[in-house]
């Protein structure tokens, strides 16, 4: 039912973005497709960290490998967009795969370099073969509206209308995927991997495709940017591009969708934003460190009137408080203690004393 | 289904480079409830964690029936039908009431999955009407309900408890032992019960098991131990 | 024409054919006089807007970010003074950290959304190969590329496109000629930068120099994660070569470390360098920075260093267009130093103005980039340009001089060559001429 549900919001979302994408200007429509790659990358990634509790500081790697793949599928073997795209989320998720067998042997800080390593030293491979990838200029290709939509239809509105229903599509399939017994299993494991264990539940292998499902996001999201942009190069994907989807993530509230996409928009169009808002009350664009302070300051100001990121601001604006302990960012918080403690046969005491009593089964029964 | 024996032999186990447990043997029978008893840092957890694959063996066997145990990983453990209700954490705090008695049923049959979800609904009738509640906002009695409810929706043949009564009212702490007592003889379920409330766990026990640094001391029928005033001064304290 | 409306197919396909034949008579016939009117994307009858994309922070920033605001010091210049056909030049350049994504996304916020005129200065090479093949596919002029690609020059793939400063493969032939002519029989070693500014500096240099006499090729990654380790390697080997003459094309903080290792290892050559890393005043700054020193020890380490200039001598202060800019640079931008980066900028500027009053009062985009094919007088080079129809390249030649006391001395007059293999290098022998005295052109 809760498919069915999601397919129909998905579709009426789907129709509601394009036509939004069609009455805009080409720029916002590039911006809108901008958002729309990025929310799906912040999505994956909110997913790995906020439901399945693993951390990679690495995921513009996945974007890199999305994006190439798509660019040399496009450029030499001509393929359909669609299935470009597709192909990307498949070779990216494998990467993640690779990551993931290795992440479920790491802890902690240990995990966080590795994926860190990654995102480093992924892009050097486009250095190192020149041939293929293009070294520093990276690797041109274009992108043509289909046919069916007219010679007049704006290559920047097609870009749009592709990444919002790529986006639309993702965040249907994560939606099903978090009610399902994968994401409940995943937030067990993150909560509390010991008792997920002891309930059955195959905890390596549910966090490696937790891994490959994020990078496979991250694939569709590298594949996205490339084909808006219409080019791949490896400044497009460095450790700071990794670092700001982590941003995203926190900003937009750890393990949540919706949160995911406020994240991939304050990314996406706040920088741009201060830039001209810097420009027209007085600072001359030579000093170019105004907007990149603003947006610093907007980051720390999002943080502290939001602690739980934004969507934790907007539930509890709408809706009744939630335990305060039972935060994602807390749970984290706790099992990064527990495993600090790992090894020691104590295990943590419950706090609450049974004071009232409970109503246990009947014996008699 | 006929209940199921457990048997623990010679094993050697431990985190570090010290083993903890050191060539423990402990045979539970089927049907039967086993407390194993002993002070702080006695084994009695590792001896369960042990059981239930978190932590290696390093020499001696573990078998379910004629089923070797040893050194598999925990979910095959838990498929092989040894549910582990481990101490004070058992409870996932962010998921539901429902979502994590959804856990315990994993381990079934896709068609038996609603029966029997019901079936533990009708029988901790407290868990139904906070189903939708998210287990952060149980009681500690209730959360120590849940666990329990959650372990026994895999249908498990042998049943691990460690401290089950660790935090709770005294009050509550009977209705637990009372509850242990009812699985074994309704459900022929074989349980060994980790307790320092060496009282309250041979009150229920068949036989009991008492570990001092890593070893098994003593071995007997829990009203033998209950008796024996020098073991009970010395490694029991009451 | 740079946006449609959705109309369907006729009326579209009309309104284009419309507007190209607009368009071919615009560019026939440049009116040279008549109201000022808003007759390209950009142009209003007071303003012409432009736009760039610039390091403004970053790894290339230093140096380099001071050429955008010594561009716009030229421009405010022009409009103080009657401006292009009384329009006010609006410069708007954006910082792209030198990252090509930023790079893509910032130029589309310009032609898509604040509508420039044209695309002027760019700067870099990844960076703007990143963006010109869709500055291209938009027809907006793009003017005067800030980078020695040879890769501009591509009239029939990238008609908008053009080069300013003389390309890398020109310059290590003017360089290579000279150093085969003052260098006979010595042992001469390549340091360059492993992308297509060192490999068409090398490619330039080996039209030259005879591959007997090169003893060593070292090539650094320009982005290794440790540069100063990377060079030590480098020089190490060079010194292992034996090398008399090591030629480098570098990047300024490359080739302060170069310096630097050849300090630590007891190694002199003859050092020659690309006029990409030898303005003085930005070399010696590096050089104190990273020695921790101050005062004079930078400019006593490229005392003696042998370069190439396509543009006068800020040492010269006869020269007309060295005093004009810096009276430019007096009045606008004193905080910033009065280097080889901010000559730069000012030149291109002066350049893009040559181009914009060529291209008439009431110009189109397609008029703008008709002047440039057209052919550019020279003014602030010292050398032609290149530019016609069929070539896209800017300047044509360069000087050799020498550092001699933190300016550059020229060892002789200007050469002029081409991009092929066995185009000569010959002397310029026409004399640069002079600035308009009211420093517009």
């Amino acid at each position: 039912m809760t498919l069915a549900r999601n397919a129909g919001l998905g579709i009426i979302a789907c129709v509601v973005l394009l036509v939004l994408c069609s009455k805009l200007d080409a720029y916002r429509q590039y911006q809108m497709a901008q958002v729309a790659a990025t929310v799906v990358a912040v999505a994956g990634l909110t997913v790995l960290i906020g439901v399945s509790g693993q951390l990679s500081i690495g995921h513009g790697a996945f974007m890199f490998v999305g994006g190439y793949a798509t660019a040399l599928l496009v450029l030499h073997l001509n393929w359909p967009l669609a299935l470009a795209i597709v192909a990307s989320a498949v070779v990216a998720g494998l990467a993640g795969g690779v990551m993931g067998v290795a992440a479920a042997r790491l802890r902690g800080p240990y995990l966080a370099g590795a994926t860190l390593m990654l995102a480093v030293a992924l892009p050097a491979v486009a250095y190192q073969w020149q041939g293929v990838f293009g070294g520093d200029q990276g690797l041109d290709f274009t992108v043509n509206t289909p046919g069916f939509l007219g010679a007049s239809f704006q290559l920047t509105e097609w870009q749009g209308w592709v990444c919002c229903i790529c986006l639309v599509i993702v965040m249907v399939l994560l939606a099903n995927l978090l009610r399902s017994r994968i994401g409940r299993s995943w937030r067990a494991l993150r909560d509390n991997e010991t008792a997920a264990a002891l309930a059955g539940l195959n905890v390596a292998r549910l966090r490696v495709l937790a891994f490959m499902l994020s990078a496979a996001c991250a694939g569709v999201a590298g594949s996205l940017l490339a084909m808006t942009m219409l080019n791949v190069t490896p400044g497009a994907f460095t450790l700071a591009l990794s670092i700001q989807l982590l941003t995203a993530v926190v900003l937009g509230g750890l393990g949540s969708l919706a949160g995911a996409v406020w994240g991939g928009i304050i990314l996406v169009l706040v920088p741009p934003f201060l830039t001209d808002f810097a420009a027209s009350h007085g600072f001359s664009s030579a000093s170019a460190s105004v907007p990149i302070a603003g947006y610093g300051l907007v980051l720390i100001i999002v943080m502290l009137v939001f602690p739980a990121g934004i969507q934790g601001g907007v539930r509890r604006l709408l809706g009744p408080v939630a335990p305060a302990a039972t935060g994602p960012v807390s749970a984290i918080g706790r099992r990064l203690a527990r495993r600090l403690e790992e090894g020691s046969t104590t295990d943590a005491r419950q706090e609450g004393v049974d004071k009232e009593g409970t109503r246990w089964p009947d014996t008699a029964n | 289904m006929p209940a199921s024996s457990l048997a623990v032999t010679d094993v050697v186990a431990g985190y570090n480079s010290t083993p903890v447990l050191n060539g423990v043997s402990i045979t539970a029978r089927p049907a039967t409830i086993t407390a194993v008893l002993g002070a702080n840092g006695a084994g009695k957890t590792t001896l369960l964690r042990t059981i239930s694959g978190f932590v290696r063996t390093r020499g001696g066997q573990v078998r379910l029936d004629d089923v070797s145990l040893t050194r598999l990983a925990p979910d095959h453990i838990a498929r092989a039908g040894v549910a582990h209700v481990p101490e004070g954490q058992g409870v996932i705090t962010e998921l539901t009431v429902e979502e994590n008695l959804k856990l315990g049923l994993l381990l079934r049959r896709r068609a038996d999955r609603a029966a029997a979800l019901e079936d533990a609904y009708r029988k901790f009738s407290i868990l139904a009407d906070r189903r939708r509640r998210h287990a952060a906002t149980l009681s500690g009695g209730e959360r120590q309900m849940l666990v329990i409810a959650r372990a026994l929706l895999s249908a498990p043949r042998v049943l691990l408890l460690d401290e089950p009564s660790l935090g709770l009212a005294p009050k509550v702490v009977a209705q637990v032992m009372d509850l242990v007592r009812q699985l074994r003889d309704e459900s022929g379920l074989t349980v060994l019960l980790v307790e320092q409330n060496a009282r309250s766990a041979l009150s229920i026990a068949d036989q009991g098991v008492v570990l001092n640094l890593g070893k098994v001391v003593a071995t007997a029928a829990a009203g033998e131990l209950a008796a024996d005033v020098a073991l009970r001064r010395h490694y029991l304290g009451f | 024409m740079a946006r449609y409306r959705k109309l369907g197919l006729a009326p579209v396909a009309a309104l284009a054919t419309l507007s190209m034949m607009l368009a071919a008579c615009g560019s026939s016939t440049p009116s040279s006089s008549g109201k000022l009117q808003a007759s390209a994307p950009g142009i209003t009858a007071t303003t012409i807007l432009i736009g760039s994309h610039q390091p403004l922070t970053g790894i290339a920033a230093p140096g380099y970010d001071e050429i955008a605001p010594a561009s716009n010091a030229y421009f405010q210049y022009v409009n103080a003074h009657g401006g292009v056909y009384g329009r006010k030049i609006i410069y708007k350049y954006l910082n792209d950290q030198y990252n090509s994504s930023i790079t893509t996304t910032v130029v589309r916020q310009l032609i898509l959304q604040d509508h420039v005129f044209a695309i002027f200065n760019g700067l870099g090479t990844p960076t703007h190969l990143a963006v010109a093949p869709f500055i291209n596919a938009e027809k907006v002029p793009d003017l005067f590329v800030a980078s020695g690609c040879a890769c501009w020059n591509a009239p029939s793939t990238w008609p908008e496109t053009f080069g300013w400063q003389i390309n890398y493969i020109r310059e290590g032939k003017i360089l290579g000629s000279y150093v085969a002519a003052h260098f006979k029989g010595e042992r001469i070693a390549y340091f360059y930068q492993d992308d297509e500014f060192g490999l068409d500096g090398i490619k330039g240099l080996g039209y030259e120099i005879p591959a007997s006499q090169v003893v060593a090729k070292e090539p650094y990654n320009v982005n290794a994660a440790n540069p100063a380790a990377e060079v030590g390697t480098l020089t190490a080997a060079l010194k292992a070569s034996r090398a008399q003459v090591v030629i480098a094309f570098a990047v300024p903080a490359f080739m302060a470390l170069l310096r630097l290792s050849e300090l630590s290892l007891s190694y002199s050559p003859q050092l020659v360098s690309s006029s990409v890393g030898s303005d003085p005043i930005t070399i010696s700054g590096l050089l104190n920075a990273y020695a921790k020193k101050s005062g004079s020890f930078g400019d006593s380490l490229i005392q003696g260093m042998i370069t190439d200039s396509y543009l006068p001598s800020l040492g010269d202060t006869t020269n007309s267009w060295i005093s004009l800019f810096t009276k430019i640079h007096n009045e606008y931008i004193p905080k910033l130093p009065m280097d080889g980066n901010v000559l730069y900028g000012m030149a291109a500027a002066y350049t893009f103005v040559q181009a914009m009053f060529k291209a008439g009062r009431n110009p189109t985009r397609q008029d703008l980039v008709n002047a440039v094919n057209s052919g550019l007088p020279q003014g602030v080079s010292v050398a032609p340009y290149a530019y016609s129809a069929t070539d896209h390249d800017g300047i044509t030649g360069a000087y050799i001089a020498e550092i001699e006391k933190g300016v550059l001395v020229p060892l002789g007059p200007t050469q002029v060559t081409d991009n092929t293999p066995t185009g000569a290098v010959t002397t310029y022998t026409t004399a640069q001429p002079a600035a308009p005295t009211s420093g517009i052109p």
